[in-house]
């Protein structure tokens, strides 16, 4: 993947908001939060609208048995989209391994479904899950696998729709940045309206008790207004004690 | 027209069309078994509504001369009783339906409304004395035969076979009636999603037009005909055959 680099955006942005100098009220960090908060969501809604495998990542996953019930499972090896019906899920099927000793596999693709619905699936022998129909649901951050309880299923591969994930210091910004380069416009706007947003909130606020109803308690010593020693204009005007 | 076994194309030729006009390529809709169901359902109607899978079959005659309805047999054409093995075969004789009549099998006597000694009925007497009554009638999903079938070694039955039941499920669609298929198979998925989404009832309407089965100008109406219509080496010899008056 080629175009911008997440640090380009970042610096980008940071130089907009005249936050390059020493102290600056953003860090580049914060706005590198910003931008994969925004990206992901400006992402999210790319993927669900454009009928594309740019962002389908490609997993090997290993499946496992539940102890207690005796399902086959996987656990989710990324974050990704919750979109409509499991949608952030682009595919599951059998490993490629598989599919040259067992050719009947290598066109079977998981298909999806939900505890609720599965029940029906075994009404009728088309629909029964099988090894060679297999279901998946999901449960949380597992994926369930009907139809393979008969057979030693050790991995799956699966195509996920996953997400940037903001709290990921791993990432590393000097690579291209995952995301629609024509977004990336959008994306500055976004950031440097709720930059702008901080930057115009006072700073911070000390607790003085200004806001203290007894703040017209008089807070110098009381003299009298009659004082020459108080009143200098009665000096100057020259006012005489008779 | 004969069915052409090594014509015959796979669900999936059908599925292939269905899956695209519905929008399902990677069945995020309807599951496979749920379109291949529907494939079956439609040949198994079309079936029902014009014969077009005639099957044969031969069983050794058992002791009780009681036999199983064959599975996937909806409509009885032809018994024939006879001698010898199915590959050699030796007397034939016709089985013929017996109104009325009930046996527990071999040896267990009969009863029928019309009996075969019924000489003290006052109302309605009868005396067939007759040997070698070859007849059967069916009870209970069991067709049963007469003693008299007893002396004869296999039963051969021909009759109309349910297509899902009968063809091989990796190829079994005749494409004389591929388009008939596929516009019932669209209906029937497309009404099936219409509750999620409105406008597959666009899609169903559409289809149901196409097909129109219950009709004469659609794709069922034309399937059915092309099905019914006689092979020409048939219908020529038919011809001849009635040209002559059967002299």
């Amino acid at each position: 993947m080629s175009g911008a680099t997440i640090r380009m955006v970042v610096y980008d942005l940071l130089g907009d908001l005249k936050q390059v100098y020493d102290d600056a009220d953003l860090t580049p960090f914060k706005v590198y939060f910003w931008v994969m908060t925004f990206a992901d969501r400006l992402r999210k809604q790319h993927i669900e609208k454009i009928d594309s495998g740019a962002y389908v990542e490609r997993f090997d996953v290993t499946t496992y048995i539940d102890t207690t019930t005796g399902r086959n499972y996987f656990t989710l090896p990324a974050a990704i989209y919750d979109f409509d019906q499991d949608g952030g899920i682009a595919f599951i099927t059998y490993p490629p391994k598989w599919d040259l000793s067992l050719p009947m596999f290598s066109s079977v693709t998981f298909t999806r479904t939900t505890p609720g619905k599965a029940a029906r699936l075994y009404f009728r022998e088309d629909e029964r899950p099988t090894p060679a129909n297999p279901y998946f649901y999901r449960l949380n951050d597992r994926i369930y696998l009907l139809g393979v309880e008969e057979i030693n299923l050790t991995s799956v591969e699966a195509g996920l729709k996953t997400t940037l994930d903001p709290n990921d210091l791993t990432v590393d910004i000097d690579l291209a940045f995952d995301f629609p380069q024509d977004l990336i416009p959008i994306l500055k706007r976004q950031i440097l309206d709720i930059g702008r947003f901080v930057l115009q909130i006072p700073t911070d606020k000390i607790n003085d008790g200004a806001a203290w109803e007894s703040k017209n308690f008089p807070i110098q010593k009381i003299a009298s207004v009659n004082d020459p020693t108080m009143n200098p204009q009665y000096q100057q005007d020259g006012y005489q004690q008779q | 027209m004969d069915i052409n076994n090594n014509n015959l194309l796979s669900i999936q030729e059908v599925l292939a069309d269905v899956m695209v006009i519905m929008n399902d390529e990677d069945n995020h809709l309807l599951t496979p078994g749920f379109y291949n169901a529907q494939v079956k359902y439609a040949l198994d109607e079309l079936g029902f509504d014009i014969s077009f899978l005639p099957v044969t079959n031969d069983y050794l005659l058992p002791d009780d001369l009681m036999v199983d309805m064959p599975s996937g047999c909806f409509n009885l054409r032809n018994i024939h009783i006879y001698t010898g093995t199915p590959e050699e075969v030796g007397y034939v004789e016709t089985v013929y339906w017996r109104k009325g009549v009930q046996t527990r099998g071999y040896n267990t006597g009969v009863t029928a409304n019309v009996n075969q000694w019924n000489i003290s009925d006052p109302f309605f007497q009868v005396s067939i004395d007759s040997t070698s009554l070859y007849y059967f009638s069916v009870q209970n999903g069991i067709i049963r035969l007469s003693d008299d079938c007893s002396s004869f070694d296999y039963i051969r039955l021909t009759y109309d076979g349910i297509p899902s039941k009968n063809l091989d499920s990796v190829k079994m669609i005749p494409p004389e009636c591929r388009k008939a298929i596929l516009d019932w198979v669209t209906v029937r998925c497309a009404g099936a999603l219409k509750m999620r989404d409105n406008k597959y009832r666009i899609v169903q309407t559409d289809a149901e037009k196409q097909l129109d089965e219950y009709g004469l100008n659609g794709s069922w109406h034309e399937a059915k005909m092309r099905l019914v219509r006689l092979d020409t080496k048939k219908l020529k010899d038919a011809i001849l055959y009635n040209a002559k008056l059967n002299y």
